[in-house]
């Protein structure tokens, strides 16, 4: 699955401010790579939603390891295509919009080139 | 007649900087050569170096911690990096490497992680069609792929 007919735009949460540059404005590649445990990561589908819900669903996110969002990354169901990975839903109990983009590779350096990719096609929105 | 061959490198080049200087006027040379370039150097490792250590305490609960052998190849890889031009960022990847980032005022990105293993990836994006990714090992001086990569984010 690439996407979802009625969505298309998607978001990742940051909580590392090591993990986004302000200028220029962009979210560096350790903000997408995967824990080689699972090599997936968390994203959600932001369609109709408003900033400030965004944000809510961030703090909700975060809440596990005890961190708010520093900023996010905003990028689209295209890009997930073009950088070769999927989109698996993955609806949580008050966050429907939950997802993980999975089919990541298992070198890294395959891994810094997709997560590169995802980067340079997302806008940095800091909080 | 005094005669100092040192082997310039693009390295940093504090360690085991080769010379084929054959007397001892040539190795003061060589010393005195050392000690201004350290001078010149000590800033960029200033800030590098300790950034490095902090790693091993910063890390966030979803990533596997950063361990010393690690903090000791990216600490190698430091020294090894070009004496010019910007200086990376450095962060914690998830799976307990270090990363180096370089990002380039028009967007362009190149980054290196290295691991405990000495083995350094690296990934570059310079525009929607150059766009690279590799692997390397650690050794004295930078390879020319990732020294390639850091100019043409940068440049």
């Amino acid at each position: 699955m690439t996407g979802s007919p009625q969505y298309s735009l998607l978001a990742r949460f940051i909580f590392q401010k090591s993990q986004f540059s302000r200028t220029p404005a962009k979210p560096k590649q350790g903000a997408f790579l995967p824990h080689p445990s699972t090599l997936k990561i968390s994203a959600l589908w932001r369609d109709g939603l408003s900033e400030q819900n965004i944000w809510k669903i961030g703090d909700s996110l975060g809440a596990a390891r005890s961190k708010q969002p520093l900023a996010r990354a905003d990028f689209d169901a295209a890009t997930v295509s073009e950088a070769k990975l999927t989109i698996e839903p993955d609806p949580l109990p008050q966050i429907p919009q939950h997802l993980n983009l999975c089919g990541w590779p298992n070198e890294k350096d395959k891994q810094k080139a997709i997560a590169l990719e995802l980067c340079a096609r997302s806008t940095l929105i800091v909080r | 007649m005094t005669q100092s061959c040192p082997t310039f490198d693009t390295s940093l080049g504090l360690r085991y900087w080769p010379s084929t200087g054959v007397s001892d006027i040539a190795r003061q040379i060589k010393l005195s050569l050392e000690k201004s370039l350290k001078h010149y150097l000590e800033p960029r490792l200033e800030l590098l170096l300790p950034e490095i250590e902090n790693l091993r305490v910063a890390s966030d609960e979803s990533q596997i911690d950063v361990d010393s052998d690690t903090i000791s190849a990216a600490t190698q890889f430091v020294y090894s990096l070009p004496r010019f031009g910007p200086i990376p960022e450095v962060s914690a990847d998830p799976d307990g490497e270090i990363s180096f980032d370089w990002i380039g005022p028009s967007g362009q990105m190149f980054s290196v992680s290295v691991n405990k293993q000495n083995r350094l990836a690296y990934a570059g994006w310079f525009g929607e069609k150059s766009r690279i990714h590799g692997i390397e090992q650690l050794a004295e001086s930078c390879p020319q792929q990732i020294i390639q990569g850091i100019e043409k984010a940068t440049r």
